[in-house]
């Protein structure tokens, strides 16, 4: 009876698939699943194709189901055999498979699997007042000159004062403040790897502090030798220096423009005024682009009517297009790009700094990285915050 | 990429209805599916996705004749045009055959239509396909509005903006009154069948 005529991994054929696969040859069996992530093993059970019933834990039928759909990481076996379960699933399995995703991708069910940074709306990632809490990647202490300790309220910085100190947070969580007409704002969380301070600070000597830092309950900071960093970025080749520093800024411009987003006054992107849609040169997919004139927006459809909501603004000197080692989660994919007339672009390959990213410090690796996931972390909140606070009038 | 079913000696493939948000791809499905009743085999599956729906039926054509000696049966998807459903999309884009390319007529409309086209093309990509290479129809969906001084775009118009570089058949079409959708279809039908049977032809 207990005949398994498939068995693999869920890395490899997701449960959208395998339902297809043993519907489309009208099999009868058990499907069975064990994953490291789940405590333990579910079921479900099939008739001539279609789900007629499943279980997983203490949850049984279609919800059981659909709960699966959230198990990225496992295996699965398939006995072919008749079963003596009750029917108590009765949708198409077309609509059931259709269905999971939706809620899989509306964030309804839970995801089992392995971490990831980018998943937050699953509840996986830790959150504070609304706001995720990004953590940071294995903090390298070979650049750390001193340790400094600070108690729950405590500034590090605050916005408008001068310094050129940067820090990595090695304990506890710091909140990103800044000043609006409507009063401070928090902007953001940050923990363990994360860093308060961006490129400009170690570079100017009287940097003017963009934003405060707070401490939420105890924090350990790690001060950063601002003066290796200084000399490591110094001895980079001109045009990666300017790529850094373009991200840098953008940034600081999207966290700007999630501010507008939660004050309830986003700019639009077909607002904006002598810009029109750019479409990336498919055979050019792999490179990013130079401004050498003109001015770009870099956009992102927000809410249910898909509004483009502007997050920055590009001038000549700045790049646009996925770098392989600064993912944005904005252009080409997941973002849009609007261009002025006069828009005259410069293709470079992104290959060619790969190298010089490769020779660099792990601290300033990590700040890159910092750099990358703040930007789409903080899309994510701008995002949130539009579909909450937020519809187009028509 | 067409799935054989050795079983029912059938070809399954997959015809996708993709575009922008209530451009009209999901009211000529149903008129489809209304329509042309007795192809059609077993439910439509509706649904509910924000800011659109996303719907999917069997369909089996008549009069196009078998693929060496197999039946035919078409898989009809809408796509849910919001970026995060992006497992719906996976699953439904992963091994498409064609594509029907539903721009929205209304002037107010434009940008939208060309960055849902732009988004096709990434997500092709991203399954290995190729825009230039798919077979794809366009179809300038509701005409009708025209009539009532609701300020459309062109055909000319659309077609310079959209097609200039694709240049894939293209209908006009009113897809709640019906005008040009099962025209849409059986062209869509057609040019997906000719490139599988050409497929075929290089691998057998």
């Amino acid at each position: 009876m207990n005949d398994i005529v498939l068995s693999g991994k869920l890395e490899f054929l997701e449960l959208a698939e395998l339902l297809q696969l043993i519907g489309n040859n009208g099999s009868s069996g058990v499907l069975r699943f064990r994953s490291p992530h789940a405590s333990n093993p579910a079921s479900v059970y099939i008739e001539k194709g279609n789900p007629i019933n499943a279980s997983n834990g203490s949850i049984v039928g279609l919800n059981a189901l659909l709960s699966l759909f959230g198990w990225s990481e496992g295996v699965f076996e398939f006995s072919s055999a008749t079963i003596p379960v009750k029917k108590v699933i009765n949708k198409s399995r077309m609509e059931i498979i259709l269905d999971g995703l939706r809620l899989m991708d509306d964030g309804k069910i839970e995801k089992i699997g392995p971490q990831n940074m980018r998943v937050s709306s699953s509840g996986t990632t830790k959150k504070l007042d609304g706001i995720t809490v990004l953590k940071g990647p294995l903090v390298d202490y070979l650049y750390i000159a001193d340790e400094e300790a600070y108690h729950d309220g405590d500034f590090i910085v605050e916005e408008g004062k001068h310094g050129s100190w940067m820090w990595v947070v090695l304990e506890g969580i710091v909140e990103i403040i800044k000043q609006t007409p409507n009063g401070p704002m928090s902007i953001g969380m940050v923990s363990e790897g994360s860093f308060v301070g961006d490129i400009a600070t170690f570079l100017a000597k009287e940097h003017v502090r963009g934003a405060s830092a707070k401490a939420r309950g105890t924090v350990q900071l790690g001060v950063i030798d601002s003066q290796r960093l200084a000399n490591e970025f110094s001895s980079l080749s001109k045009e990666f220096r300017e790529l850094l520093l373009s991200f840098d800024k953008r940034l600081k411009q999207v966290s700007g423009n999630t501010m507008r987003i939660r004050m309830n006054h986003p700019l639009l992107a077909d607002l904006q005024p002598g810009v029109a849609p750019y479409t990336f040169d498919p055979s050019l997919d792999d490179k990013i682009q130079m401004i050498r004139k003109g001015k770009a927006v870099v956009s992102r459809p927000m809410g249910q009517d898909n509004v483009q909501v502007v997050l920055a603004e590009l001038v000549p000197g700045d790049f646009m297009g996925r770098i392989p080692f600064l993912d944005t989660g904005l252009e080409p994919h997941d973002g849009n790009i609007w261009v002025s007339e006069d828009i005259d672009l410069e293709t470079v390959d992104p290959m060619k700094f790969n190298d010089e990213y490769k020779h660099l410090s792990a601290t300033f690796k990590n700040i890159i990285k910092h750099i990358s996931a703040s930007i789409s972390v903080t899309v994510q909140t701008a995002e949130n915050a539009f579909s909450k606070d937020f519809t187009k009038p028509e | 990429m067409a799935i054989f079913n050795l079983k029912k000696r059938e070809i399954e493939c997959k015809l996708v209805y993709y575009g922008p948000g209530r451009c009209g791809k999901t009211t000529n499905l149903e008129y489809i599916y209304k329509t042309f009743k007795k192809q059609v085999s077993g439910d439509m599956v509706s649904i509910n996705t924000e800011g659109d729906r996303t719907l999917f039926f069997d369909f089996l054509p008549i009069g196009l004749g078998k693929i060496k000696g197999c039946d035919v049966r078409v898989q009809l998807y809408t796509v849910p045009g919001q970026v995060k459903y992006k497992s719906t999309r996976k699953l439904v884009l992963k091994g498409v055959d064609g594509i029907i390319f539903v721009a929205d007529s209304l002037d107010v409309r434009r940008e939208k239509n060309m960055l849902s086209l732009k988004d096709l093309q990434q997500n092709l990509k991203d399954y290995g396909m190729s825009i230039f290479k798919i077979p794809l129809i366009l179809q300038y969906n509701k005409r009708d509005l025209g009539e009532q001084g609701i300020p459309i775009m062109p055909l000319d118009q659309m077609e310079k903006e959209l097609n200039s570089q694709l240049k894939a058949p293209s209908f006009a079409a009113s897809a709640l009154s019906g005008d040009g959708v099962g025209k849409t279809l059986s062209e869509g039908l057609k040019l997906t069948l000719k490139h599988l049977q050409k497929e075929l032809q290089w691998a057998g």
